[in-house]
């Protein structure tokens, strides 16, 4: 009995030391042993939290080795560990990763069955399981491999279906997919997918060649039964861009004036724009009229300034060539003064889109109206010249219509042709320089944009007379823009007004309107350099008068601010003088100054008691103020003589020397009845 | 504006049809009275009518014309392609 009890407790004893240490399936042997001996509650409380314990720890080494089998892609082996792991603690998050591990296997099934069903070329059946296998996956390469299996399979319908929603980039798909697309009649995107493959292999290229001649015979057969033309339209220029097969030019042509009028009705002007605006060398009145109508439409419609402006600076030059052309405005009407009522109407139409703009604020239709104005005036005298004859009446359009179409040369032969046409030279040149190469040079001077003007001038004029002109009348705007906000480029834009001058005085009244309306010293310094310029290269009367006058004033603000004397002054107002001796400014400030300078000069003379000199400067002197200034000394010296302490001998002596002195000077001024007074009164004592 | 379409006539339209058509626009009332007034006098005097002919309408005649009708006179080719191996992923 006793032996009994020692053998149960101390297996007891050691269970508990175990479960203590944590050691739950040795602890849970020995609990078993023990419960055996003895059936006790507490031992079987220690026996489930042991079965339990076990269980986790099991769970635990489980989920360990399905990790490890995971990282080796051992999956099914990792699927039997989480399954037993499952089994035991009947986790729900073990459920998960079983269907996840088994989903997968299945789908590497799939794939696999699919590999050796594409292997064994069975191509139709490899695209089956793929397309199983994607619905599993959704993975698109799983669409991939299907496509390209069907594409074997010569299921091309099929195919493209799949290619269509994959946008595949590798060139063996880019590959498929066009061949499928051309197996199915799609030789045009086929050819745009294979577009995107780098590779330039010679067997490729060919294929590439013989879609391309199919595409031509398709659009061929397409152009004489469908009115497709959009589609014709983009296939065939597409072709012809890439291949440039010359047979299609036509076609194209003929097709995309077909979707123009389609887009006409539609009112899709911008595309219309797109199709038109690369502009042929040369252009048939229809064209001009499409050109016209299409910029009107645009600018009409445009919702921005940007848009309106990019529109509205081509309008003049297509819609005033257009309503001038003849063939096009022969059709308005069959009377003369018909035809010239609805020119005008459509000119006003024009003008008052471009008005309308400029209304609203926009700056650059401003610039479109200068433009206008411009154009309309010059393709006035153009018509007036050419419009009625047969051999000319194709020369009536705008400078700019006329240097985009290669016309300017042949304008400017029938204005030199025609000088006696025009109302003066400078209306002449005006019109052929703005046909010339300084035309665009002009037409910036005119919106006021000097520096673009004068940056726009031609490098080389070669003694065109209209380019000449324009290249002067620029330099010479510039310049005064120049001189108004005071940049110092003055030589370069005035040494060639002279030339101008001779064509228009016109020119050098408003210069000379300018110099003489300025009186700030900048003002002045820069005018005056400017007048010196044109006044040693061209000296006229009315330069010389307004240098002088320019000078004189500068003279006089330099000499007010102290950045002159007397004499430099004296100096500049005589300059002027000689330039025009009528200068009252210069002369009046003259006078002034010589007397300036006797005053000093008498000052001089008395404090170094030079009576003699200062006798001869009053004397000589035209200014009564010099004198007046003579005897103020004078009066102020005799009174400090009289009234200073020293022997009347000395006063008498000093008194009477004054007396000849003032009396030389003048012989009835008040000073001698004064200084006679003084001596009488020192006399007397 | 452009009265063709105020009042949905086209380039041929004679008085008797303008007439039918501004009172067609009056009652559908799609564009105010004023622009069918306007519409209809713009269209009835034929120097404005020649104006907004001008503008409206495009002849694309012209520059079609100026190609000889398009004949294809070329044999087809025999659409025979074959698949090319070398883009396949294993080539």
């Amino acid at each position: 009995m006793k032996k009994k009890n020692k053998s149960f407790e101390s297996i007891l004893a050691r269970a508990e030391k175990l479960f203590d240490r944590g050691n739950y399936l040795l602890a849970e042997k020995e609990f078993e042993k023990a419960g055996k001996i003895e059936k006790q509650n507490n031992i079987t409380e220690k026996l489930k939290t042991c079965k339990k314990e076990t269980e986790k720890l099991k769970v635990k080494d489980l989920i360990k080795r399905a990790r490890k089998y995971n990282k080796k892609k051992q999956l099914r082996n990792a699927l039997e560990c989480f399954e037993e792991a499952y089994k035991i603690s009947k986790e729900d998050s073990f459920c998960e990763r079983i269907e996840d591990l088994n989903r997968i296997l299945r789908d590497s099934d799939i794939e696999k069955a699919a590999r050796n069903a594409e292997a064994a070329g069975q191509y139709q059946k490899a695209a089956e399981l793929y397309e199983e296998a994607f619905a599993s996956s959704k993975q698109d390469a799983h669409l991939l491999k299907r496509a390209l299996c069907l594409v074997r399979a010569k299921k091309y319908e099929e195919a493209v279906s799949v290619f269509k929603d994959l946008n595949p980039s590798d060139s063996c798909s880019l590959y498929n997919y066009g061949f499928a697309l051309a197996r199915v009649g799609q030789y045009y995107k086929c050819l745009k997918v294979w577009d995107d493959i780098a590779a330039q292999a010679n067997d490729f290229l060919e294929q590439k060649e013989v879609v391309s001649s199919i595409l031509a015979d398709d659009i061929f057969d397409r152009f004489n039964s469908t009115g497709d033309f959009a589609r014709l339209y983009k296939e065939g220029k597409y072709l012809l861009d890439s291949t440039g097969r010359q047979d299609l030019a036509e076609l194209v042509e003929y097709c995309k004036y077909a979707w123009i009028k389609e887009l006409w009705t539609d009112e899709q002007y911008e595309t219309i724009w797109e199709l038109v605006f690369d502009f042929p060398a040369t252009v048939e009145p229809a064209i001009i009229a499409l050109y016209a109508k299409t910029c009107f439409k645009l600018a009409q419609k445009s919702k921005t300034h940007t848009q309106a402006h990019t529109h509205l600076s081509n309008l003049p030059m297509f819609w005033l060539t257009a309503v001038y052309n003849r063939e096009l405005s022969e059709k308005f009407s069959s009377e003369a003064k018909e035809r010239e009522i609805i020119r005008q109407n459509l000119i006003q139409m024009a003008e008052a889109l471009i008005k309308k703009e400029v209304d609203s604020g926009d700056e650059n239709a401003q610039t479109a109206l200068t433009y206008w104005n411009i154009d309309n005036k010059l393709i006035e005298y153009i018509h007036a010249l050419a419009g009625d004859r047969e051999d000319t009446a194709h020369l009536v359009c705008t400078p700019r219509f006329a240097d985009f179409f290669g016309k300017a040369t042949q304008i400017l032969r029938l204005i030199k042709e025609n000088k006696a046409f025009f109302e003066n030279t400078e209306q002449y040149l005006t019109t052929g320089c703005y046909y010339s190469t300084a035309g665009q040079s002009m037409y910036h001077l005119e919106a006021r944009q000097y520096e673009k003007a004068f940056d726009s001038l031609p490098e080389v004029i070669d003694g065109d007379e209209f380019a000449t002109y324009g290249m002067l009348k620029v330099k010479f705007f510039y310049g005064l823009y120049c001189l108004e906000i005071g940049e110092r480029q003055l030589r370069q834009c005035f040494d060639t007004v002279p030339a101008l001058f001779d064509i228009s005085s016109d020119y050098e009244k408003k210069l000379i309107e300018k110099a003489i309306d300025s009186y700030e010293l900048d003002e002045l310094n820069r005018y005056e350099e400017v007048l010196n310029i044109i006044h040693i290269k061209r000296p006229s009367k009315e330069i010389k008068d307004a240098l002088s006058l320019v000078m004189s004033r500068r003279a006089i603000e330099m000499y007010n601010k102290n950045l002159v004397n007397d004499k430099t002054l004296n100096i500049i107002l005589q300059k002027a003088l000689a330039l025009n001796p009528k200068n009252e400014h210069a002369r009046v400030s003259l006078d002034d100054t010589i007397v300036d300078l006797e005053i000093i000069a008498l000052e001089r003379a008395i404090g170094k008691n030079k009576m003699n000199k200062a006798c001869n400067i009053a004397v000589e002197s035209k200014s009564e103020k010099v004198r007046s200034c003579f005897f103020e000394f004078m009066e102020d010296i005799v009174k400090a003589m009289y009234e200073m302490d020293i022997e009347d001998e000395k006063k008498i002596f000093f008194l009477q020397d004054t007396y000849k002195w003032c009396a030389r000077v003048n012989e009835s001024h008040s000073i001698l009845h004064d200084i006679n007074g003084m001596l009488r009164s020192l006399e007397v004592k | 504006m452009n009265p063709y379409k105020i009042l949905n006539i086209d380039y041929h339209a004679d008085k008797r049809e303008i007439i039918e058509a501004v009172a067609l626009a009056m009652r559908e009332k799609k564009f105010s009275v004023q622009e069918v007034a306007i519409a209809q006098k713009e269209i009835m005097n034929p120097m404005t009518r020649a104006a907004h002919d001008f503008l409206q309408f495009i002849d694309v005649k012209p520059m079609q014309n100026q190609f000889a009708l398009i004949k294809q006179q070329k044999k087809k080719i025999v659409f025979d392609l074959n698949r090319l191996s070398n883009f396949d992923e294993n080539s």
